[in-house]
């Protein structure tokens, strides 16, 4: 067993005294975000990062969970994200580390389904960079030894996309990311040395989807197909593009016409 | 500044020896258990078993830095090729590092000679113990220097998939009719290291509302007196615990599950103490190891199948085989006989034995055919006896029947309960098989509802001391250098016999102080013998919460020192985590459990 250099020692953890503030901020968007939407309608969502300046050189690995609140109306099986992005390859198997991929997949850089079937997240989106100088060639996991500086210190990146149908149950629904943890680059470095990495802290503040499933055609979400919401569609017939659910186009093609009409008539004077 | 620097540097060599401990798993290696003195098998040491003629435990010469008295001793014969002693060893996983070592002697009034080669064999054994790898140093023979110990070191090597346990041998072998002299053993370890981290959130980066803390206090960890997150220092990451002197006592603790006799626990954590504001006075601070009581003693188990249904003059086997309960740590060995009023009779037992799974074919109990002893009252070596003197009793019995094994018996009659027994070390989750030999004579037959058999009963071993704070490598006081992280360390195998709940406390002792500050950071805590590859938070999977520990514990090769979590990853034990440890842990990714 090898003898620690206490010279060594006491300088290394000289530069290990003042506290480090790499942030990682981490957003959950939607463009269904905070709308009321119909059963099945497609939520898509999407979550992305940017990395703190001037205190490292980028990032090199995060992942975070994505989770339905147990209080939700209904819970669904979140479905795995969509490919992973263009600038994300580094971090997916094979150039970078990521999880082993399932059902059918090479990587589980897309997150994997756990939990109570019928009611499984999507957990550990996201993977790493080879840091380590050294690429394991035909290994199909960390292949690319080149670490990528500066990811997510030139303005926000995509982590991730995907999407899913807003369940059947009405009322207010909340996901959001959990688990988040991220490490950030000291310095990067070109193979053979290898590239060392801390935990940078995470900021989740804008972290959470929240929507509300309606009965199609309950325009104004108050539980009823009712003559406000026929008034309200009848407002907006014949709009041919521009309009939102709240407008009547319920069948989300951006007008107002027979079909959404055809889809209020249909749940007319019903109550969620 | 010049003086702190010394100060610092002095404060880490003191240190320095930090490093994580290896486990030695052997088994009474270095001989100082067993019968003997100097008689031919079968007075072997325990937990060992032995091949060949002339194997023995020994005290004729002990190696010196090893307590005790005793060494394994081997001379060749002429009609074999080998003799020597081995021990199957079940605490070994697949990827993790073994080291087998041990000391070699031989006197130069009986001088190894010929082709007589001593050395030692490490052996990786799969679940149905078949030989995945084999590894085999023979460093003495007659070329060897007399009265001397000469080291014999196999290792470090790594477990091959499949391992499930290592068997190790002290092994002498010779062409037939040449060798002469004696060898001697001692000293023998087999050594491994890694494990997951049982402290969570050891590094104080996960702030929260655990109950009992500040309002600044840390999640996983139950707080009292004057402590809070801090993010003045950090040795990792950019919190650490920060400590007061505004209450007598001030904390974090942290449970951290069960310990058994035998688990070897490493716990690590890294102190700072700030010049603005050192510590002063008779101020301590440290980790402290603490111990709560392990769970209910689970039922005895017990089968009386002797009755006066068996025939009189004919031995009869009656076995009990069971399974070692969680957190049980010794079994007590009963024969038991149970009359009663109408009950007439005797009955003898005889060639009693418990054989535990983890040590396959060594009969755990002593004087096991009740040969030893002067016989009368409590008259019977190792067995201690129980019953109501006059009305029901067993004791040594000798010639009155034809004994099973020897010339004794232990014999039990009357109108109550009486028995023998004794106690042996267990381990929870092995497998425990129990068999005795019971006769009746048909000058005295068992009649009446009478029964006897075995039993067996649990105990879940005793609560050890508290390592309080005070220790040389836990605590540091108001000498301690300032602006420097310092590390404290707790080495500690759990005693024999003992069974208990261990938690993981950080704490300060103001004493009479008016004032300081001390900073705590990185809390490690790895029980080295339960190794579970890479799975740094031991939640049974290696996934990307694994590997981002991983990667942040990096160092490459050769680290002037292990970083958070370097206990868990530095697979090799070579005190660095570098790509030969990225070799072991990439393979292992799970993706996390369901």
């Amino acid at each position: 067993m090898k003898r620690s250099n206490p010279l060594a020692i006491f300088a290394i953890l000289s530069l290990c005294a003042v506290a480090r503030a790499q942030t990682v901020s981490v957003t959950l968007e939607s463009p269904q975000q905070g709308q009321l939407v119909a059963p099945s309608a497609t939520i898509a969502w999407q979550i992305t990062f940017t990395v703190s300046n001037n205190d490292n050189a980028g990032l090199a690995l995060l992942v975070c969970d994505l989770v339905q609140d147990t209080a939700n109306p209904a819970l669904i099986d979140l479905p795995p994200a969509d490919a992973v992005p263009a600038g994300m390859s580094n971090f997916s198997r094979p150039a970078g580390i990521s999880n082993p991929g399932e059902n059918g997949t090479d990587s589980g850089y897309v997150g994997v389904q756990r939990g109570t079937t019928g009611a499984m997240n999507l957990i550990q989106i996201g993977g790493g960079q080879n840091t380590f100088g050294q690429a394991l060639t035909g290994a199909g996991i960390a292949e690319n030894a080149n670490v990528l500086p500066g990811v997510g210190q030139g303005g926000t990146v995509l982590l991730a996309a995907g999407s899913f149908a807003a369940p059947s149950a009405c009322g207010d629904y909340n996901f959001s990311l959990a688990n988040v943890v991220a490490n950030v680059l000291q310095q990067a470095n070109d193979p053979p040395a290898f590239s060392p990495v801390v935990q940078a802290t995470t900021d989740t503040s804008a972290a959470t989807l929240s929507f509300t499933v309606g009965l199609a055609g309950d325009l104004d979400g108050n539980g009823t197909v009712d003559l406000a919401d026929l008034a309200a569609l009848l407002a907006n017939y014949d709009t041919p593009s521009g309009m939102t659910y709240a407008d009547g186009d319920l069948d989300g093609d951006g007008d107002v016409d027979l079909s959404d009409l055809a889809i209020m008539l249909a749940n007319y004077g019903s109550t969620c | 500044m010049l003086r702190n620097t010394i100060l610092a540097i002095a404060g880490l060599l003191l240190l320095a020896h930090a490093a994580p401990a290896e486990q030695n798993i052997v088994r009474n290696g270095s001989m100082e258990s067993g019968d003997g003195p100097g008689a031919i098998d079968p007075r072997i040491p325990d937990g060992w078993t032995t091949f060949g003629i002339n194997i023995e435990r020994s005290g004729t010469v002990n190696f010196a830095p090893s307590d005790g008295a005793w060494s394994l001793k081997s001379f060749g014969d002429a009609d074999n090729n080998a003799a020597g002693a081995f021990q199957e060893i079940a605490d070994v996983s697949p990827g993790q590092s073994v080291t087998a070592s041990a000391q070699l002697f031989s006197p130069a009034n009986d001088k190894l000679g010929g082709s007589g080669q001593a050395g030692l064999v490490l052996e990786f054994l799969d679940i149905f113990g078949g030989t995945l790898s084999l590894q085999q140093v023979y460093p003495f023979d007659a070329a060897s220097p007399a009265d001397t110990w000469v080291p014999a070191t196999i290792g470090p090597l790594t477990a091959p998939s499949g391992t499930a346990k290592v068997r190790v041998t002290c092994r002498l072998q010779w062409s037939p009719g040449n060798v002469f002299g004696a060898v001697y053993w001692d000293d023998v370890q087999v050594s491994i290291d890694g494990g997951p981290n049982a402290v969570v959130n050891g590094d104080f980066e996960v702030a929260g509302h655990s109950p009992g803390q500040s309002p600044n206090g840390i999640d996983e960890w139950t707080g009292f007196g004057d402590q809070e997150k801090s993010q003045d220092v950090a040795e990792d990451g950019a919190s650490s615990l920060k400590f007061g002197t505004r209450e007598a006592y001030s904390g974090l603790f942290q449970n951290m599950g069960a310990l058994n006799a035998g688990d070897h626990i490493y716990m690590l954590a890294w102190a700072w103490n700030p010049s603005s504001d050192p510590l002063t006075d008779n101020t301590r601070v440290g980790i402290k190891l603490e111990f709560d009581a392990n769970g209910d003693v689970p039922p005895p188990e017990e089968n009386l199948a002797f009755d006066e249904s068996v025939p009189a003059n004919q031995w009869t086997q009656v076995q009990l085989n069971t399974v070692v309960p969680p957190d049980v740590t010794i079994a007590r060995i009963v024969c038991i006989y149970v009359g009663d009023p109408q009950t007439t009779g005797a009955v003898h037992f005889d060639a009693v034995s418990a054989e535990r799974g983890s040590v396959p074919g060594v009969n755990q109990l002593a004087n096991e055919s009740f040969e030893a002893g002067p016989g009368g009252a409590n008259g019977l070596t190792d067995w201690t006896e129980f019953g109501s003197p006059g009305v029901a009793e067993a004791q040594k019995s000798c010639f009155e029947v034809p004994a099973q094994d020897g010339i004794c018996t232990a014999r039990a009659w009357g109108e109550s309960v009486a028995g023998l027994f004794q106690e042996i070390t267990v381990t929870p989750g092995e497998t425990l098989d129990l068999s005795a030999w019971l006769y009746t004579p048909d000058f005295e037959p068992l009649t009446g509802s009478g029964r006897a058999g075995l039993k067996v009963e649990w105990a879940v071993g005793g609560v050890p001391d508290d390592i309080d704070i005070g220790g040389a490598t836990n605590t540091l006081d108001a000498s301690a250098p300032t602006d420097t992280w310092l590390p404290i360390y707790i080495d500690y195998t759990m005693p024999a016999g003992s069974s208990a709940l261990a938690r993981y406390t950080c704490i300060i002792e103001k004493g009479t102080a008016l004032s300081g500050t001390v900073y705590l950071d990185s809390c490690e805590a790895v029980v080295l013998n339960r190794y579970d590859g890479a799975d740094v938070d031991g939640d049974d999977d290696e996934d990307m919460i694994d590997f981002a520990a991983f990667q942040r514990a990096y160092t490459g090769a050769g680290a002037a020192t292990l970083p958070f979590n370097g206990l868990t990853f530095d697979h090799d034990a070579d005190q660095d985590v570098d790509l030969d440890d990225w070799g072991f842990f990439w393979p292992r990714i799970t993706g996390p459990a369901q």
